[in-house]
């Protein structure tokens, strides 16, 4: 009989939203100077009371209707007590009861994976301890950030697609523009819920924290999957625990045991009013799912669909469909060949001036370097088709008896030697078409 | 400000002097639990020792540019936790009507210092009776405005659910005046409603009196029920309707009240945890949980009580037998006001049980202590105006307060009926002899 891996995960997304969850001060919490981005308000001072943040709660309620989420009609926020140096409040405003979004599924590649619930919840501080342990320091820019805190339920099978839900996660949250959801800075973090069994019920739940690459994910679940398994062959038992994954030892590290489990004294934030919200709010969003079964569909070819996604380029090619459905393959060939252009009409116009002149991919990414500052139309203009070819390849003829007696002898590999030639000669201006048409003419003359 | 009675902390404060406006000239005192920008804060806790506000509360900006004469900060129970200013960090403030008694609480400090003549009107908290007990027992009147109509923004919090910044001042006019100065909606506090003050008048004829049995049955000092029955006779005289109201559950608004204040407070108050309000460094070094021991230690043994009490309302296993159904209580105290107010105008009880009492009469029973709010706590739970206004004396020569309670928003009907009750009578002229000044 096989063990089981059963994961569920919790993910930490910050919302990019102009200012934080509470308060006015801007949400820029990466690079500033500490303590500078701070207010009575999200610094917990005497008097100060908080404000809610209308775009955090859009954003979060689009996520929730493109997931196929139950948005609430009504939600509020409450009060999560616990004592920690960067909690200024003494309390982090979060949702227990009322989530703004319930339930949701994320399908990737068909499979479903189901969400328990998501809520919006304010970040803490960071904390920044000194190596020789004397002191400790508080950044509060951080603290008020808005906090998407996404829970799955435990449907999870493996490490591999743990880490494949964390990648779309980002994918979405970067299509709905809620956050750049970047683990390395992070702004998306992963925690996993973990249990081992060989019956098919459940086995303990040991929580791992601390996780912050998709690479980590996979890791982290991996090395417990096989600590645990090892444990259990050995007939010991598995700790109910919080352990924390140490990537440069690439190993989990016990934290703290569960065994009585924390009292947060949840109840209804008095200072701020319920919240309701509208039927029809923040719907007719595209998952990167829905993105890549529309790409397919346009006959798209499967290794470049979801770079074309995750390069941003999917309104672009459903641009191009409209306008010349024809072309979208060659479109979505272009823009990740040459991450360009970027508008609907210059992007056909540029597909249609390659073609037309037989650009080679170097001299077509002149073109566009050029086209930065002329545009295209005046950057293409000197690599048009209306060089005199004839004394160019004459020359080269001239020049190169040996690849031509090779070539009048059959060997063909050695036109296309002269080619080059002639491409090297007009610094790859020319046709391509018209220099192999009027080789082939010189040398069959 | 100095004085005799403690009313005022930081007493070396000077008066700031704003520009012209309709209150320009008027000598206005602050409850030190709201913030006024570069004045000391301290909610009269050692906790907050030496703390200087950064910042304005939205009243004090109102007020500021209304031209008022800012002119000191006064006493009250720590964390305006109390009815006697007993629990005060800095000591007891006293009845300036007699030294020997309480001058109520939590808001003691205002209340005495406009009884004493030592301002013209001073700014109080009122969360279950926190500006009318004390208004009461000094001979003064108190408004506690519709919940919601005035902004909290720089108000310590007590229990936000309740907690609201009102006048204490001799006349239902001079509340009034700061009042709709005061009042409106604010973006700074997101539980305030859109509300304009517009004065109004009273047309006895067609007023409609409630009294509510349920309270005036409770055990209330035959005096204080005697001069409240004047009150109520002076109304019917007047041409009011006065018929007999019930609020089945208002005598259960204080049990209620009991637990939802401490649940709330002991998250409020969880913030003082001596990371970002430590007065001075600390050079010896200390781990995190002897900071937390020695920061928490300062708080006084009332508030001790009340973070103990909540926290357990609060903890899984009693939320449901405490705080939840304390919940309930209040919305049935919401509704039965609201039934209530569908037949009449406004309600008359007397504000307090008793009149002020000793000073360390109650410091060792925190029961009978919650008892003296019986009367006030009700409109805090139904969110509804009320006002607290002198209408006798006991024959030992102490003030006595009646109440008068309307529907939410209705706050213009409270103060136009104290009005009228004060141009015909003159309890609220009488003043304390003596000189407090300090």
């Amino acid at each position: 009989m096989t063990y089981q891996l059963t994961v569920g995960v919790e993910v930490h997304v910050e919302l990019e939203t102009k200012t934080k969850m509470f308060c006015g001060c801007l949400n820029e919490p990466f690079g500033s100077r500490p303590n500078i981005l701070v207010c009575p308000v999200c610094y917990g001072l005497p008097g100060a009371l908080p404000l809610l943040n209308k775009e955090a709660i859009a954003m979060v309620v689009r996520f929730g209707r493109a997931i196929h989420a139950t948005i609430p009609t009504e939600t509020f926020w409450e009060r999560k007590s616990y004592f920690y140096p960067d909690l200024p409040k003494g309390y982090q405003l979060s949702q227990s009861v009322a989530p703004l979004v319930q339930g949701g599924v994320i399908v990737i590649d068909g499979a479903e994976h189901h969400l328990h619930h998501a809520h919006l919840e304010e970040d803490a501080g960071k904390l920044m301890h000194a190596p020789d342990k004397t002191h400790s320091l508080v950044n509060f820019n951080r603290a008020g950030v808005p906090l998407l805190e996404i829970v799955t339920e435990p449907d999870f099978h493996s490490a591999e697609s743990v880490k494949r839900f964390c990648q779309e996660l980002q994918r979405i949250m970067r299509s709905l523009k809620i956050s750049s959801a970047d683990m390395e800075k992070g702004q998306m973090r992963c925690e996993a819920n973990i249990s081992v069994s060989k019956s098919g019920e459940l086995g303990t739940k040991v929580e791992v924290k601390n996780i912050n690459s998709f690479r980590g994910v996979r890791k982290a679940i991996q090395y417990e999957f096989e600590r645990q398994t090892q444990a259990l062959e050995a007939g010991e038992t598995i700790i109910a625990e919080t352990r924390t994954w140490n990537d440069p030892e690439s190993k989990t590290v016990a934290m703290r045991s569960k065994e009585t489990s924390a009292d947060y004294r949840y109840f209804p934030e008095p200072d701020l009013p319920i919240v309701r919200i509208e039927d029809g709010v923040g719907g007719g969003h595209l998952l990167p799912e829905d993105q890549r079964r529309e790409l397919v569909a346009l006959g798209i070819k499967n290794e470049l669909v979801q770079p074309v996604i995750d390069k941003g380029y999917f309104d672009l090619l459903k641009g191009v469909q409209a306008l010349k459905p024809e072309m979208v393959a060659e479109a979505a060939k272009t823009l990740i060949t040459f991450s360009g252009p970027t508008d609907v009409e210059t992007l056909i116009q540029f597909i249609e001036l390659k073609a037309e002149n037989g650009w080679t991919n170097e001299t077509a990414k002149e073109v566009l370097a050029q086209a930065e500052t002329k545009g295209l139309v005046e950057a293409s203009a000197s690599f048009m088709s209306t060089l005199d070819l004839e004394p160019i390849v004459k020359t080269v003829i001239d020049e190169n008896s040996k690849p031509v007696a090779d070539y009048k002898s059959g060997k063909t590999a050695a036109f296309q030697a002269l080619v080059g030639q002639v491409m090297a000669k007009t610094q790859g201006r020319a046709n391509i078409q018209k220099v192999r048409e009027e080789l082939e003419r010189q040398l069959n003359d | 400000m100095r004085d005799t009675l403690n009313a005022f902390l930081h007493p070396d404060l000077e008066p700031i002097v704003s520009g012209n406006g309709p209150l320009s000239g008027l000598n206005l005192v602050v409850k030190d639990n709201i913030a006024v920008q570069d004045w000391p804060l301290s909610a009269a806790s050692k906790i907050l020792d030496g703390y200087i506000s950064p910042y304005d509360a939205t009243v004090i900006k109102k007020l500021r540019a209304a031209g008022v004469t800012l002119s000191g900060k006064t006493n009250l129970d720590e964390f305006a936790m109390g009815s006697s200013t007993e629990n005060s960090a800095y000591g007891v403030t006293k009845n300036p009507w007699n030294t020997e008694l309480v001058a109520g609480g939590s808001s003691g400090g205002s209340a005495a210092a406009v009884a004493a003549g030592l301002c013209d009107v001073a700014l109080g908290s009122d969360t279950g009776g926190s500006i009318r007990q004390p208004a009461a027992f000094c001979g003064v009147t108190g408004f506690k405005p519709t919940y919601g109509s005035v902004s909290r923004y720089g108000l310590i919090a007590l229990a936000p659910s309740y907690d609201v910044i009102g006048p204490i001042a001799r006349t239902a006019a001079e509340v009034e005046k700061v009042f709709a100065v005061i009042a409106g909606q604010d973006p700074l506090d997101q539980t305030t409603i859109d509300y304009t003050y517009e004065p109004t008048a009273v047309d006895f004829a067609k007023l409609r009196v409630g009294l509510p049995t349920d309270l005036w049955r409770l055990d209330i000092d035959p005096e204080v029920k005697e001069a409240n029955q004047r009150f109520v006779d002076w109304l019917k005289a007047k041409g009011a309707t006065v018929v007999d109201v019930t609020l089945p559950t208002a005598p259960q608004a204080l049990n209620a009240y009991c637990i939802i204040l401490p649940a709330e407070t002991s998250a409020n108050l969880a913030r003082f945890d001596g990371i970002r309000f430590q007065k001075k460094a600390v050079t010896e070094p200390e781990t995190l949980l002897d900071r937390y021991r020695r920061t928490k230690a300062l708080f006084g043994a009332e508030v001790k009580r009340r973070i103990l009490i909540g926290t357990y309302a609060l903890s899984v296993g009693h939320y449901d037998a405490y705080y939840q159904l304390a919940v309930t209580i209040q919305g049935q105290v919401i509704r039965e006001f609201e039934d209530a107010f569908q037949s009449v105008d406004v309600i008359i009880n007397p504000t307090t049980p008793t009149p002020a009492f000793k000073i360390g009469e109650k410091a060792n029973d925190p029961v009978a202590m919650y008892q003296c709010d019986l009367l006030t706590v009700p409109a805090d739970l139904g969110l509804v105006p009320a006002i607290s206004l002198p209408v006798g004396f006991t024959k030992s020569g102490l003030p006595i307060g009646g109440q008068i309670t309307a529907a939410q928003t209705k706050d213009n009907l409270v103060l136009a009926l104290a009005k009228a009750f004060q141009a015909e009578t003159d309890f609220h002229t009488k003043k304390p002899s003596g000189d407090f000044h300090g």
